[in-house]
């Protein structure tokens, strides 16, 4: 009895105070929401597989290509029957399921890939997790997930085995694209910038031209939808893949923009009508936004929602941008010499700046 | 050329497998599989559970508590879970920094039973470990009739650390020499003895108590984390390196051995490095991080990043309040200068009565403060 005691002090105080250094056993497991469809990554340690199915048929304390191979319909199986994903009374299936060798942490993972077909899309999925449990209560899977663009992560463990998904409900949601394009305008100084020197040269022009300040509200409102239209077009050929323009191209123009409309202020060469330009100028920066957006893979109805919200968000920011710039050059008396200097430094600013752009995003300086 | 031809055959190896071909590695698994056919034998589970254990704090490797809590689960379900059973759960809360849990495992063994002591044992020393000196105290003295020098050893450690440290020091050092114990108490007993001459000022006297602990005990992570650091202390890190081996598994060991190679100038920065920062990173997303104490240690003394340093000293406060706990803390906060933590580390020491030389350093004044390397 003593001497059991006496072991234990060691066995058991001591070892409290060390930590250990190899790594826990985690798998990970991303579900991604792409339209209609949920593809998944399971990424699972060699190690941990192999205490369930016994990989190293030949004992040498490895697992090479050939035995991953004689094992897969036992992965899958094995997978399938511990990643549990139901819709009510019906099972979730995998289709398209590929499993490649990987190195997470450094340590050896098996990423399964497969998409997971749902008899209703749309509604909740749960998720039962069930892997390894059995032999080992250490074992975690930390998931993420990403459901068109929005992701969400957690941590499945022995205590807490079920998700309920609503987040894997597949439909668009208007109001995230369409606060995505109020952010993505207010976030983005060179589309600022070539906003207001845009507003300022309608301001001047009518001011030349003595024309009353509802007419100069509705020019801008002409002007900005013209500028709108146009980058909704570019934003949709390009989200569809029918257009494509290196990320660079795109960029430098869009800074070249911003110096031609600002030079336009001193030596109006645009055109008395400002609309025809905006929406030229509307066309490359719609480009823009679509790579801000990035790859959506969603299609048909779903699309056409994401790209609409996205660009009434961008147009209302504008009108918040424009409509502010407005009161301030309006509250101006055009022969005041602070409205000159105002709107002349401003169009100095915007040059330099928009020619800097350019010259950094096109050859790097 | 060879690389390139063997890949993508049958014959590439795309993953190797820890001690798959170990004996014992092999036994465990032939007796898993027996305890999944034959449930209801608990005496293979007891034996199962323990040598993962051991097999775990050996190989410093988390999954195999998690192979023992999985072979426990089943009798831990039942309405009257056996008591040996009871208190190997409870062993794997306390490694895994399940302290509340391990308590109420614990406190689930009743006085009459054969386990009752080292239940009380290991409760006086989680309550000790968690700075809550009042409960270990009772606990200590739970073993006053059962086990009365160990009992006694028990209570010399509590009352070193609340305000007793010389008396504490001088009675045990006298129990060591005047007593012939068993090697597992005497190499136990000779760590506190170590940390309170460390803690009296008397680094010199911690390292030739060392000198007396059973050598195959001593060789424990934690006796040989211990040791680092009083050789530290001593400005002795090439004997750091000599009693750290570079295969070395735990994290206390790891990062005390790329200390010493960090004052030596030579080359810390290695895959041992990187794992354990990958390792921290790791441990931090999965919530709950027994590593903390260690990421506290790597991030003031080998990567130099103060705040970072300081975050995980405070979450391994929350769970540990030992001797290295409070300097970590102590030492961190004066680091990253956050002062609301040093003061709050001085209230504790008071409130506590605690003392200890190596903290008086950081008392001082900031410009009065050397460089800890």
């Amino acid at each position: 009895m003593m001497k059991r005691l006496a072991a234990l002090l060691l066995t058991t105080l001591v070892a409290t105070n060390t930590a250990f250094a190899h790594q826990a056993s985690d798998s990970y497991l991303v579900l991604t929401t792409e339209g209609q469809r949920v593809f998944a990554q399971w990424d699972i340690a060699f190690r941990d597989l192999n205490v369930l199915l016994e990989m190293d048929t030949n004992g040498d304390g490895s697992i090479t290509r050939g035995e991953l191979k004689s094992h897969r319909s036992q992965i899958l199986d094995v997978a399938s029957r511990n990643l549990i994903l139901t819709q009510g009374d019906s099972k979730c299936g995998f289709e398209n399921t590929t499993q490649n060798p990987t190195f997470l942490n450094n340590d050896p993972y098996l990423s399964l890939n497969f998409s997971v077909a749902c008899p209703n899309p749309g509604e909740p999925v749960r998720l039962q997790y069930k892997f390894l449990f059995e032999t080992d209560l250490s074992h975690q899977s930390l998931f993420k997930l990403v459901n068109n663009g929005k992701e969400t992560a957690g941590i499945i463990n022995a205590d807490n085995r079920t998700l309920t998904l609503n987040q894997l409900s597949t439909s668009v949601s208007f109001t995230d694209f369409f606060v995505s394009g109020f952010v993505h305008i207010m976030d983005g100084p060179d589309h600022i910038l070539f906003l207001l020197v845009l507003v300022i040269a309608v301001t001047l022009s009518a001011e030349r031209k003595h024309i009353a300040k509802k007419q100069i509200c509705f020019n801008t409102v002409k002007l900005l939808t013209a500028f709108t239209v146009a980058h909704a077009i570019t934003l949709g050929l390009a989200q569809t893949g029918i257009l494509f323009l290196p990320a660079w191209l795109v960029e430098s123009a869009i800074g070249l923009s911003v110096a031609i409309a600002a030079a336009d202020l001193f030596y109006p060469f645009l055109g008395a009508k400002k609309w025809p330009a905006a929406f030229t100028f509307g066309l490359i920066h719609g480009l823009g936004f679509a790579s801000a957006l990035g790859p959506l893979h969603i299609m048909g109805t779903d699309l056409v929602i994401a790209l609409t919200a996205f660009n009434l968000g961008i147009e209302f920011g504008q009108l918040v941008l424009a409509t502010t710039a407005l009161i301030i050059l309006l509250s101006l008396k055009p022969q005041n010499k602070i409205h000159f200097f105002v709107t002349r430094v401003f169009a100095t600013i915007a040059f330099i700046t928009g020619l800097c752009w350019f010259m950094q995003r096109a050859f790097g300086f | 050329m060879k690389a390139m031809q063997s890949e993508n055959t049958d014959d590439q190896v795309i993953a190797r497998l820890p001690d798959s071909n170990d004996p014992e590695t092999v036994l465990l698994t032939r007796m898993r599989r027996y305890t999944q056919e034959h449930p209801d034998d608990l005496g293979t589970a007891v034996n199962l559970a323990h040598r993962y254990i051991a097999k775990g704090k050996n190989e410093s490797d988390t999954r195999y508590l998690g192979y023992a809590a999985a072979v426990l689960k089943r009798w831990l379900d039942m309405e009257q879970t056996p008591t040996q059973i009871t208190l190997l759960d409870a062993e794997i809360k306390q490694y895994n920094h399940d302290f509340s849990g391990a308590l109420n495992s614990l406190g689930d063994i009743p006085q009459s039973t054969q386990q009752y002591p080292t239940a009380a044992l290991m409760s006086a020393n989680i309550h000790q470990i968690q700075g809550r000196f009042v409960e270990a105290h009772t606990n200590c003295n739970t073993l006053g009739t059962r086990m009365s020098h160990i009992s006694e050893i028990c209570t010399l450690s509590l009352a070193s650390l609340t305000g007793d440290l010389d008396v504490a020091r001088q009675k045990l050092q006298e129990l060591l020499t005047t007593n012939s114990y068993q090697p597992e108490i005497t190499t136990w007993a000779l760590g506190k003895l170590m940390d309170m001459s460390v803690r009296s000022n008397r680094v010199q006297e911690a390292l030739y108590y060392a000198g007396f602990m059973d050598k195959t005990l001593a060789r424990a992570a934690f006796h040989r984390a211990q040791l680092a650091d009083v050789l530290f202390m001593l400005n002795r890190p090439s004997d750091v390196l000599s009693l750290i081996s570079e295969d070395e598994q735990s994290d206390a060991l790891i990062v005390r051995r790329l200390r010493a190679q960090k004052i030596l100038g030579q080359n810390w920065r290695s895959t041992a490095s990187k794992r354990l920062e990958r390792l921290f990173l790791a441990l931090s997303k999965r919530g709950k991080n027994p590593h903390a104490r260690e990421a506290a240690y790597y991030y003031l003394y080998l990567s130099e990043e103060p705040q970072k340093a300081l975050s995980a000293a405070l979450e391994n406060w929350n769970d540990q309040k030992e001797p290295i706990d409070i300097r970590l803390l102590m030492e961190t906060a004066k680091q990253s200068g956050n002062m609301n933590t040093v003061d709050y580390v001085v209230d504790w020491i008071i409130k506590n009565r605690y003392q200890d030389a190596t903290i008086a350093k950081f008392l001082m004044p900031v410009s009065d403060t050397g460089a800890t390397e």
